[in-house]
């Protein structure tokens, strides 16, 4: 089973390392979405099936724990899987995105990391 | 400045290298190394437990073998290579804070990158810490700026 992934950073360079990392995971990939801020993120999410999020805190116009706040206040978008790829450690905003079921993966990580936190929070294998 | 906060500091800017742009940093930086002038700096605010400034400093040539590293792509342009910059910064900052202050958490801002001319810094921060790193035929230097308010706070 292949997972769809949207990946959403105002920086295009995270994006591009994080899908190379997503990429040598091993992980079976699908469609990959990208987005720059929340408000094209949440713009995908309801126009695409996507089964994991991987969502930066500070962006421009919508952060991502507003975004993940309006995500769980969705009932079509409230059960995607979503990671927090920040290199904030042990704020408030982190701490309320876990509240909301995100797992936080603090920057920089290696892709062994990362495929164990996709395994854990989608359940897919590689 | 403190020696724990600088040897903190160059732990923090060569994790950050060798992870994210698979580069083993040169400690000190030679000569040639040390007489490039600086192409672009990235500056991030923080707050918290103490406040003050990470700046990092790009020599001639380090932008597109960092962005190349970073995102295997073979001439980057320079906002890839701008943006590179900020999250390299970005990230050193999020690895080093903990040697600030290991419980209370840090707020940071995004990155602000500036190029050549462009970046000029007044502040009443005072340079606490600099690491000054060899990077193959280049160099970055990072520079920690702390406000005299929280300097008190951090020193061990």
């Amino acid at each position: 089973m292949s997972i769809n992934v949207l990946l959403i950073d105002d920086s295009a360079v995270m994006r591009a390392m994080v899908l190379k990392s997503l990429q040598m995971t091993g992980v079976p990939l699908g469609a990959v979405h990208q987005a720059a801020n929340g408000v094209d993120g949440l713009a995908i999410l309801r126009q695409h099936w996507v089964d994991l999020v991987m969502l930066d805190i500070s962006m421009p116009f919508l952060r991502g724990d507003e975004m993940l706040e309006q995500m769980r206040a969705d009932s079509d978008l409230a059960a995607v899987s979503v990671i927090v790829i920040s290199s904030e450690r042990g704020t408030e905003r982190v701490a309320r995105m876990q509240e909301l079921g995100a797992v936080h993966l603090p920057k920089p990580f290696t892709p062994e990391q990362l495929r164990d936190v996709v395994r854990e929070i989608t359940g897919v294998r590689t | 400045m403190s020696v724990s906060l600088q040897n903190s500091l160059y732990s923090a800017a060569v994790y950050t290298f060798e992870q994210v742009v698979f580069l083993v940093p040169d400690i000190p930086p030679d000569a040639a190394q040390r007489r490039l002038p600086v192409e672009a700096v990235a500056s991030v605010a923080f707050s918290g437990p103490a406040r003050g400034t990470l700046q990092l400093h790009a020599g001639d040539g380090l932008l597109p073998l960092i962005t190349a590293n970073m995102v295997g792509m073979d001439d980057p342009d320079e906002a890839l290579q701008l943006d590179a910059l900020g999250e390299l910064a970005n990230i050193i900052c999020g690895q080093f804070l903990p040697a600030l202050d290991s419980v209370n958490a840090f707020e940071h801002k995004p990155p602000e990158v500036f190029t050549g001319e462009a970046f000029s810094f007044e502040s009443p921060a005072v340079l606490s810490a600099r690491a000054e790193i060899g990077l193959e035929s280049s160099r970055a230097d990072v520079l920690l700026f702390l406000y005299p308010d929280s300097q008190s706070r951090s020193e061990p």
